[in-house]
């Protein structure tokens, strides 16, 4: 029995095949499949190629069970940029993968949890929208933690 | 993680910085908040604070938060921070702060910024240990309208059954190696061990006056609180709606008095963690009104029974394994009279 293939096109216009028993891990893609057989391409306008690219690695992973969570962490620590990983997320939410959504901003925190005010926002790219007042009366009540 | 992910091949456009810039803008409130609520820790969590408006909305919707105090190595900055805001904590029956360097206004002001926190339902505090005692090896505490009771486990050494010299024996620098622990229940280890147990027994008292603090201002939202040590070797726990009212509830008054057993056994060998341990004491200390019989075991099966449908035993496996075998094989050697007030 040959199995059934989906079609998934990235905002970029790029095409990606994947099994249908496969991509139905997205919740998303699942409902699609259940209303109309999605027999036609599927369009992600907010997903880029690169980052749908992984998406896909990810959903054609073939670990046993109890591996699984071992894998996901090892997957979304290979991918340690935290912009990649922020995409990794927003795809993961748009598509409904809990799993993979769960672990890329376990990633994130990890990796700012230490990090200086000035590296928060360095890395996530966030202009301080505070004038130095406000600012210096939050520090102020939140003395302890910095 | 100073550097951007590299550049397309093309040199940067304004328009491509732009896009960049917008990066996390972009990003859903429902993903700041999930990186938010793994981030748990309220230290970072406060930084993030920090960072933007947008941020600061989001990280006020947090729903489980990890507070570790002091977070970082606070100078000794505490000899001018006044006492006053502390004892307002602690205003009851126990005066005192606890020893050591702890800087009782700063913690105040940590578990104060909670308050803006103001989906929070759950909240864990992680304190220094103020036990000296090194042959405590955990304890338990469990206020409420049924129950308050303390239980503490002592122990002189600890270890595996079937692993000698790699056992997790218990750190206790004061005793020599070379010696035989004593096991035995002399008048000298029977009054240190009530004397820490007491100390337990007002910390416990203490950390829940710091829960009321922390209940008050989220009496809406909060599921469970709980503060235990860094040391992981005491823990207050208050879970559930009807026990933090409780604490609220000021009809619901701590008695004055109370009354406290204990038990002594020289060696217990532990079938189901294959653990031994040697001279154990149990010290079980429990307020009670005026008209509340006494029990033979404290109430200590009742808070057993409790512990064990919530399926909480793994956390303090070692301690509820030798409740149990402890009560199902001895009598407790001793009945102490505990006037709870008295430091």
């Amino acid at each position: 029995m040959s199995k059934k293939t989906l079609t998934l096109m990235s905002k970029d216009k790029q095409l990606f095949n994947i099994e249908e028993h496969l991509a139905v891990q997205s919740v998303t893609i699942r409902n699609m499949v259940k209303e109309d057989g999605a027999s036609s391409v599927i369009p992600l306008p907010r997903v880029d190629s690169e980052t749908l690219a992984l998406v896909i690695e990810y959903l054609n992973r073939q670990q046993a069970p109890e591996e699984d969570e071992d894998y996901v962490k090892k997957f979304v620590d290979e991918r340690g940029e935290i912009p990649t990983l922020l995409e990794l997320a927003q795809a993961a939410l748009d598509l409904d993968i809990k799993k993979l959504m769960d672990a890329a901003c376990m990633k994130v925190a990890d990796l700012i949890k230490d990090f200086t005010l000035e590296e928060v926002r360095e890395a996530l790219r966030i202009e301080n929208d505070r004038t130095p007042e406000e600012e210096k009366a939050i520090r102020d009540e939140f003395q302890w933690a910095f | 993680m100073t550097s951007p992910s590299p550049p397309p091949p093309s040199p940067p456009s304004s328009a491509g910085e732009e896009a960049e810039a917008a990066h996390i803008n972009r990003l859903p409130d429902e993903l700041l908040l999930l990186i938010f609520t793994k981030l748990n820790n309220a230290s970072s969590l406060c930084v993030c604070n920090l960072v933007s408006k947008r941020f600061s909305a989001v990280v006020h919707q947090t729903p489980s938060i990890f507070l570790a105090f002091p977070h970082r190595q606070s100078n000794d900055r505490n000899e001018n921070l006044p006492k006053k805001l502390f004892n307002y904590l602690s205003k009851s029956f126990f005066r005192k702060p606890p020893p050591n360097k702890f800087d009782g206004a700063l913690f105040q002001s940590a578990v104060d910024s909670l308050k803006h926190f103001r989906n929070v339902r759950d909240i864990r505090i992680e304190l220094p240990s103020f036990q000296q005692d090194d042959s405590i090896v955990k304890w338990h505490a469990e206020f409420g309208r049924d129950l308050n009771l303390c239980v503490i486990l002592f122990a002189t050494s600890l270890h595996h059954n079937n692993q000698t010299n790699t056992s997790i024996h218990h750190q206790n620098q004061s005793q020599n190696q070379n010696q035989n622990p004593d096991t035995l229940l002399t008048n000298q280890l029977l009054q240190s061990r009530i004397a820490s147990a007491n100390q337990c027994f007002r910390e416990a008292t203490w950390r829940q006056h710091v829960l009321r603090h922390v209940v008050e201002n989220h009496r809406e939202t909060l599921d469970a609180a709980e503060i235990r040590d860094s040391s992981k070797k005491g823990q207050v726990v208050m879970k559930g709606k009807e026990q933090l009212r409780d604490l609220l509830d000021p009809d619901v008054k701590l008695p004055a008095s109370g009354y406290g057993k204990l038990w002594h056994v020289q060696m217990l060998r532990l079938p189901e963690s294959g653990r031994v341990l040697q001279g154990v004491t149990v010290v079980a200390i429990r307020r009670s009104g005026e008209n509340e019989e006494e029990h033979e075991d404290v109430g200590v099966k009742h808070l057993m029974m409790k512990k064990g449908c919530e399926n909480e035993m793994e956390e303090d496996f070692l301690l509820w394994e030798v409740l149990s075998h402890i009560f199902q094989n001895h009598a407790p050697s001793r009945t102490l009279n505990i006037n709870v007030n008295r430091r």
